[in-house]
């Protein structure tokens, strides 16, 4: 998994990870596969994050269930990964303000 | 705010309005609350979205609504500070849609457009119109009864055995017929003429004199070409005529027999009212006189430059006024002798004088401190309504509908201003002819 654009994927913009953003703390949809490694990689050559970065925290979100009545037609939201990277203080990601 | 003012000619001004920096941030900031409490962003319960990040996903839409909401009271504000009042005409550069905002940075725009013009207003103290009080002569009622004596005359036949001779009055039937049918109203029994007055056509006339009584007589004649009625211009007409009688005038005579009989107590209340009327008719048309010699006057001492579009938006008026009561009474520009091509021309210059009196007395009214207050307006309109016998309500409404009611009431205010003006004139030696 070379490509860095296939592992983050988008900002993860949301009331609580506004919050988050006073603690340095940025929020981002990754690819389910990849790992905290992959991760730190890729954000710090997306972001120029080198030695910026103190904490990653990754999750798996589980897709929600949709449709209601019918048993066998209830489907589900894909599963997907979130990350919050933790970056030291004073570090801005630029990209993240854009949106 | 900053407003810088050129003046194009007489009655065109450029604007450059400057709308401050701070205001324009105030007003984003503003136009963000509002628009957080209506959008629903993903990942944002209602309303809760943070301002930066509506800032920058509504950007455009937030600044067009700015400037919808900056540039027209800015524009408003523009023209009351530098006393002017627009006339039409506007032109803004650059167009609202395609203004430019940026926020922290003040908004420029540049409007061109027509004003009215600056006018010294004349003395108006000092015209002078003829005020010389009504003048009925006993003479002019005397006509005037001389003419309903005539109305009210009698003819009674006498029994003589001669034939008709001129000054007489004769008692006749008859009718006229084109290509052998009866015009329109073309019969008539019983009527009773009076020679050598022109009741009768000349040519019928020429031959009722020397008929005798129960004779009948066949008249031919031919009608002009441009006879006022086109049932009979150009046509070969027969006239039958018999005659029944010949006749004595009888006048009333003037007394108070007569007076009853036209509804009034005696002779000289009769005389009296007449002579009301007349003075009533005279000061009517003296008043006339006396406005339009004010209004000529006022129109000659000031120079006042109209603009164009205005002039043309007059005319523009005029002409769809007279169009539309054409359309109302069925007939079309040629039948009613109007030429379209020539109207506008013929318009302008009374659109031009129409719009000087306006204007003037606009500032004439505002000096003098002349309104007409509602209660004012209420009771004309009443009175206009019992004229025209109808509900006074519905007048109202109906005028309120056709959005005449402030024309009205500008009408009532000329109406005040004249009557000042014509109490301030001073008093013309009336020539004596």
């Amino acid at each position: 998994m070379k490509d860095p654009y296939r592992i983050i994927k988008q900002p993860l913009i949301t009331e609580k990870t506004t919050i988050l953003r006073e603690e340095n703390k940025y929020a981002f949809v990754v690819d389910i596969k990849a790992n905290k490694a992959d991760i730190r990689k890729a954000a710090e050559e997306l972001f120029d994050l080198k030695d910026k970065i103190v904490k990653i925290n990754t999750m798996q979100v589980r897709g929600k269930t949709k449709g209601q009545f019918w048993r066998y037609r209830q489907g589900r939201r894909p599963n997907w990964k979130k990350v919050v990277i933790t970056v030291t203080e004073g570090t801005i990601i630029e990209a993240f303000e854009a949106i | 705010m900053k407003v810088e003012v050129e003046k194009l000619g007489n009655s065109q001004v450029h604007m450059r309005v400057e709308i401050a920096a701070e205001e324009v941030t105030q007003e984003l900031e503003r136009n963000c609350h509002a628009l957080r409490s209506k959008v629903s962003v993903p990942g944002f319960r209602k309303g809760k979205v943070p301002l930066s990040i509506l800032k920058s996903r509504f950007a455009e839409h937030l600044k067009a609504e700015a400037i919808q909401n900056l540039v027209p009271p800015a524009y408003e504000q523009a023209l009351i500070s530098e006393r002017l009042i627009p006339l039409g005409n506007l032109e803004l550069s650059p167009p609202m849609h395609q203004m430019e905002l940026k926020e922290g940075q003040p908004l420029v725009f540049e409007a061109t457009l027509d004003v009215k013009p600056d006018f010294v207003l004349p003395e108006y103290e000092d015209l002078t119109i003829d005020k010389s009080p009504p003048n009925v002569p006993r003479e002019e009622v005397d006509e005037y009864i001389e003419r309903l004596q005539e109305q009210f005359a009698t003819y009674v036949p006498l029994e003589v055995d001669r034939s008709v001779e001129e000054s007489d009055s004769v008692r006749i039937d008859w009718e006229c017929l084109v290509d052998g049918t009866p015009i329109t109203d073309g019969s008539k029994q019983d009527a009773d003429i009076d020679i050598g007055k022109g009741m009768l056509l000349p040519a019928v006339e020429a031959e009722v004199i020397g008929m005798s009584v129960d004779e009948s007589r066949q008249i031919e004649m031919d009608f002009d070409a441009d006879h006022e009625n086109p049932e009979l211009a150009g046509k070969h007409a027969v006239f039958n005529v018999a005659l029944r009688a010949i006749t004595e005038k009888q006048l009333p005579s003037l007394d108070d027999e007569f007076a009853k009989d036209l509804e009034y107590e005696n002779y000289e209340q009769l005389r009296g009212a007449i002579w009301n009327n007349l003075v009533e008719e005279q000061k009517a048309i003296h008043n006339h006189r006396q406005r339009e010699d004010i209004l000529e006057q006022l129109i000659e001492k000031t120079a006042i430059d109209i603009p164009e579009s205005i002039v043309d938006q007059h005319v523009q008026q005029t002409v769809q006024n007279i169009l539309q009561r054409l359309r109302q009474e069925g007939q079309t520009p040629e039948q009613a002798g109007i030429d379209m091509e020539k109207l506008p021309t013929e318009l302008r210059e009374d659109a031009i004088k129409q719009t000087k009196q306006a204007w003037m007395f606009d500032v004439i009214a505002e000096r003098e401190n002349i309104r007409v207050t509602d209660d004012e307006l209420d009771i004309e309109i009443r009175r206009m309504a019992e004229q025209q016998n109808r509900d006074p309500q519905k007048y109202t409404s109906l005028l309120r509908e056709s959005n005449r009611l402030e024309e009205f009431r500008d009408t009532l205010r000329n109406d005040k201003v004249y009557r000042l003006l014509i109490q301030r004139a001073s008093a013309k030696q009336s020539l004596i002819v």
